[in-house]
């Protein structure tokens, strides 16, 4: 494929009726990079995205106007095509008129007649062809049909714009066919013939519309101004531009064209609620952003971003009436939910299904006390404390707030359980048994809200899995990757010392069959794997240290211990690294059931000299060795461990055979190898796992 | 502009454009799509276009009169065009236009909001429509109905008269807004919703409406072997409302949810097939 010299610009816009706005961001980035892809268009040209709810835009320069292709047709074997004079056959003849050549242009391959010939297509042309593929290809969560064709797309497409080389690019979608005009912003859209991008991007501009771009991980020109705008709102309001709630901010900008900025307030009584409840009831009902200062104190305003030219006074009036009379309602629930006896809400829990195969919310309740009982012998929280939060952990899921706001499960709880007497230690317990949510959310702050948050999750690992609702590929739907994360994060965190086999094998005992346990574990395993690795961890050194999942707290010491070691001692490390590595390699033909019963070293059977000082060796410093590991001294003791045999380990592989035709004596000095390695491996880590470059 | 001319505006202005004008179903019902001329009309392809005033039953809605947004009866102005013509939205901001909304001066907004009624197997694509962050409107593409998948996609515009009266008189107060010269909202019809909260919470027999839904659900089987479509599904939404009344008393549990709804659906789907049967024979 040659390009030609010429170079075209190409503008898409697809006008919409309102995307909706968690699906903007895909789509742009999915069109833009099917776009680069296609075939026809490989070579250099630049293509940028833009979009607002209501377009999808594609701008394409430096496009080539035509393109080069090779083509390679094959046609009838070559024994049928010519007559014994030579002259072609009439099926040589029908090959050559069908393709429009002659006997002088064709080649043969395999027996076969083939033409090989260059064809000129315009990009045009090629456009044509693909841009209606290109655009009912896009895949959006949710498609719709608004019209007879049945084309489908997640709202329906109102008009299409379509220009290449100052010139309309007629292509026919089945709904529509794609023209040159476009249309402003707002409920009354104004009409626009186009013949440039630059007008086009003009037109935009004065209707005020703001285009966002697609920048990977980046912020476009509308999230920019809403963005700015909004801060300084903020902060001439007093509040504390580090707060703003930033999947909002995402969510805003994808519901506005002509984005419009404007403080506005709040009756104050209402300040009186959790503020929580406000800030939900902010975002969810109006979209507009709380105002909070940098005490964590909520003040009666808020930002709103409306869409359009507006009257600012009237928009501001409508948008506090409703935003009062929405807080009239929480106060209503609020008011109700705390006159019922929060902790006499539980019999109510036997009515709300957790899971078909796992009960009610009362089970899950009564099954986490149980686990809670298990594990508080190993934390240091209060058993009663602890019992009581998770007899009163799920019971706001039956309150009027929590219906109407799931968000703010456990919020609820905290104030409903307080209110009516409950500790702080165990209300705020409730509230961070869901914390924490995301990657880098906030932790639980207590060591009760830790226990609980960990009881709740396990219990769900443990119920999900006897479900054998296993996580695959990319969907979780019961969110198992994030418990189990969860679970390792609080643990880490809290640095508790506690075996998580011991937990999980009883506590599948309360479901009726604990035949998935080993693949819980294994799952559990990968997840501690991910998360180590996450945190900068090597990989091989990663799989070397987390060989169990118990005592997590332990293996992040030696993983950073090990790390650390390998960048500042690199030789003493390394000397440690090749005894382990030796030694395996001398084992590695052992099965794990002869390695198991090879028995024990029998210096009787020693031979040579050098046997006997490894095995002196052995016993003079498997003290100090073990020691270090019990101290938990993980660099000194893998420095003492390479110091201790690896040089005499190079000498004894020089001299010693290990693998002699006497059978006891070959036997023997396996035994040896697999105690020095075993001193090592079973406590520390297994080194053979690494990949190094030496 | 008072909550009776707001409807005296809807309905000129649907008239014009060539809606047929018909009143609402004198069977409880929780929206406006359960009506026969939704629910039946929009199956098949004949166009079809239609406005009217459905009076709503919601019982978990009901606050005892005392909230100023939700109450479990209230009125929706439904309209449906079959198919949906390209410039709905259009027409719709005319409608907005014509009962007195300047459109010029307010943030209108289309947000995200697929409809789905389990109820009548029945599943949309659409919005809220806000005005000035205020819910006004439902604005759905229907995709599907008593599971099937509709033919003529027709656009369902759902006006909560209510919410579109707080906009147009500045009141947000659902009882305080003026129905009439001299009358409120709420002289008409906070009596009743306060008496039928308590009804539906507290003073409900589950007992009695459990049975009522089991004969119910009986008579619709007996109907349609008759081929008495309309008395049939007549009793279908009676169904539906005894559900809603049992779900308000909280007599119906999480595990039990499901097998009621499916019972209704199940209902709804054998009234639609005989329609289409129906609409078959005559040739549509």
């Amino acid at each position: 494929m040659k390009q030609a010299r010429k170079e075209g610009e190409f503008l898409l816009e697809i006008g919409t009726e309102e995307i909706p706005s968690s699906y903007l961001e895909e789509g742009l980035r999915l069109l833009v990079d099917t776009f680069k892809r296609l075939p026809e268009l490989r070579g250099k040209f630049d293509v940028e995205g833009y979009q607002t709810p209501c377009r999808f835009i594609l701008h394409a320069r430096g496009l080539p106007f035509s393109f080069e292709k090779e083509e390679e047709i094959f046609g009838p074997p070559k024994e049928i095509c010519y007559q014994s004079d030579g002259k072609p056959t009439p099926a040589l003849e029908g090959f050559l008129k069908r393709h429009q050549t002659t006997v002088k242009e064709i080649g043969e391959e395999g027996g076969r007649i083939v033409l090989r010939r260059k064809t000129v297509t315009s990009t045009r042309q090629s456009l044509l062809k693909q841009l209606p593929l290109l655009i009912s290809a896009l895949s959006f969560p949710k498609l719709m049909r608004w019209e007879k064709s049945g084309f489908r797309f997640p709202r329906p497409i109102r008009w299409v714009l379509s220009l290449y080389d100052g010139k309309a690019l007629p292509f026919s979608l089945k709904p529509l066919r794609a023209g040159t005009k476009t249309y402003g912003g707002g409920p009354v859209r104004k009409q626009k013939m186009v013949r440039h991008p630059k007008e086009y991007f003009a037109f935009l501009k004065r209707s005020g519309i703001l285009l966002e771009k697609w920048i990977p991980e980046g912020e476009g020109e509308r999230r920019r101004f809403i963005r700015e705008q909004l801060e300084k709102q903020l902060k001439r309001l007093g509040g504390d531009p580090r707060k703003i709630d930033q999947d909002l901010l995402r969510e805003v900008t994808n519901l506005v064209e002509v984005p419009l900025l404007f403080a506005a307030g709040f009756d104050r009584k209402y300040l009186s609620l959790p503020k929580e409840i406000l800030i939900a009831s902010m975002a969810k009902y109006q979209r507009v952003f709380s105002v909070e200062d940098s005490q964590g104190r909520l003040l009666p305003h808020f930002v709103a971003c409306a869409n359009g030219s507006i009257v600012l006074a009237k928009v501001r009036k409508n948008y506090e009436q409703v935003l009062n009379a929405r807080l009239e309602d929480a106060a209503f629930f609020y008011a109700e939910d705390s006159q019922k006896p929060f902790s006499e809400k539980r019999g109510g829990l036997k009515l709300l299904v957790y899971h078909q195969k796992l009960g009610t919310m009362h089970d899950k309740s009564e099954r986490m006390k149980k686990l809670a009982s298990h594990f508080v012998r190993e934390v240091r929280v209060d058993e009663k404390d602890l019992l009581r939060a998770c007899e009163l952990a799920k019971n706001d899921l039956l309150t009027e707030m929590v219906k109407e706001f799931p968000s703010l499960q456990g919020v609820m709880g905290y104030y409903y359980a307080k209110g009516e007497g409950e500790t702080e230690g165990v209300s705020r317990a409730i509230w961070e048994q869901y914390l924490p949510k995301g990657s880098d959310a906030k932790f639980p702050t207590t060591p009760l809200g830790a226990a609980l948050s960990f009881v709740e999750k396990l219990d769900h690992l443990v119920g999900c899995f006897y479900a054998s609702e296993f996580p695959t590929g990319s969907v979780d739907p019961y969110g198992l990757r994030r418990a189990a994360n969860a679970v390792f994060r609080i643990l880490l965190d809290q640095k508790w010392k506690l075996s998580l086999t011991g937990l999980i094998g009883p506590h599948f005992k309360l479901f009726s069959s604990d035949s998935n346990a080993s693949k819980l574990q294994g799952f559990l395993q990968e997840r501690l794997k991910s998360l180590f690795r996450e945190k900068g961890f090597r990989t091989d050194l990663v799989d070397a240290v987390v060989t169990t999942i118990d005592e997590p707290v332990q293996m992040a010491e030696k993983l950073s211990s090990l790390s650390e070691m390998m960048e500042r001692r690199p030789n003493d490390f390394l000397a440690a690294y090749k005894v382990i590595e030796r030694t395996n390699n001398i084992l590695k033909p052992l099965s794990l059931k002869e390695k198991r019963e090879i028995g024990e070293v029998k210096p009787d059977l020693f031979q040579e000299e050098l046997e006997k000082r490894l095995w002196d060796v052995y016993n003079k410093d498997k003290g100090s060795i073990q020691r270090l590991i019990h101290e938990k001294a993980w660099t000194e003791a893998t420095a003492q461990y390479g110091h201790s045999f690896s040089e005499i380990l190079h000498q004894f592989f020089e001299k010693v055979l290990v693998n002699v035709e006497n059978r006891p004596v070959r036997q023997n000095r396996l035994v040896l190898m697999k105690a020095i390695n075993e001193l090592y491996t079973e406590t520390v880590a297994d080194l053979a796992k690494l990949q190094m470059n030496r | 502009m008072n909550f009776q001319d707001l409807i005296l505006a809807l309905n000129a202005f649907w008239k014009e454009k060539g809606c047929i004008l018909l009143q609402g179903l004198d069977v409880e019902m929780g929206a406006g799509t359960f009506h026969p001329a939704t629910f039946f009309k929009v199956l098949g392809k004949r166009p079809w276009k239609t406005a009217y005033v459905q009076p709503c039953r919601r019982p978990t809605d009901g606050r005892y009169g005392k909230n100023p947004f939700r109450a479990q009866h209230y009125f929706q102005y439904q309209v449906i065009l079959k198919p949906s013509p390209d410039k709905v939205q259009e027409l719709y901001f005319e409608s907005l236009r014509h009962v007195g909304v300047r459109l010029k001066e307010h943030d209108v907004r289309f947000v995200e909001d697929d409809w789905e009624s389990p109820t009548l197997g029945a599943q949309g694509l659409g919005w809220e429509v806000w005005l000035d962050s205020l819910e006004v409107t439902q604005f759905t593409y229907f995709q599907r109905i008593a599971g099937i998948d509709l033919e003529a996609i027709p656009c369902e515009i759902t006006y909560g008269l209510e919410r579109i009266c707080m906009f147009l008189q500045g009141q947000y107060n659902l009882f305080k807004l003026e129905w009439c010269p001299g009358t409120s909202y709420g002289d008409l019809y906070r009596k009743s919703e306060e008496e039928c909260s308590r009804y539906n919470f507290e003073q409900s027999d589950p007992k009695f409406l459990l049975e009522l839904f089991n004969r119910y659900e009986g008579e619709v089987k007996r109907l349609l072997k008759e081929g008495l479509l309309s008395s049939a599904y007549d009793f279908v939404l009676k169904m539906s409302h005894v559900f809603n009344q049992l779900d308000a008393r909280g007599a119906v549990s999480q595990v039990e949810r499901p097998a009621f709804i499916g019972r209704v659906r199940g209902a709804a789907k054998a009234c639609a097939s005989l329609y289409l049967e129906r609409e078959d024979e005559t040739g549509a």
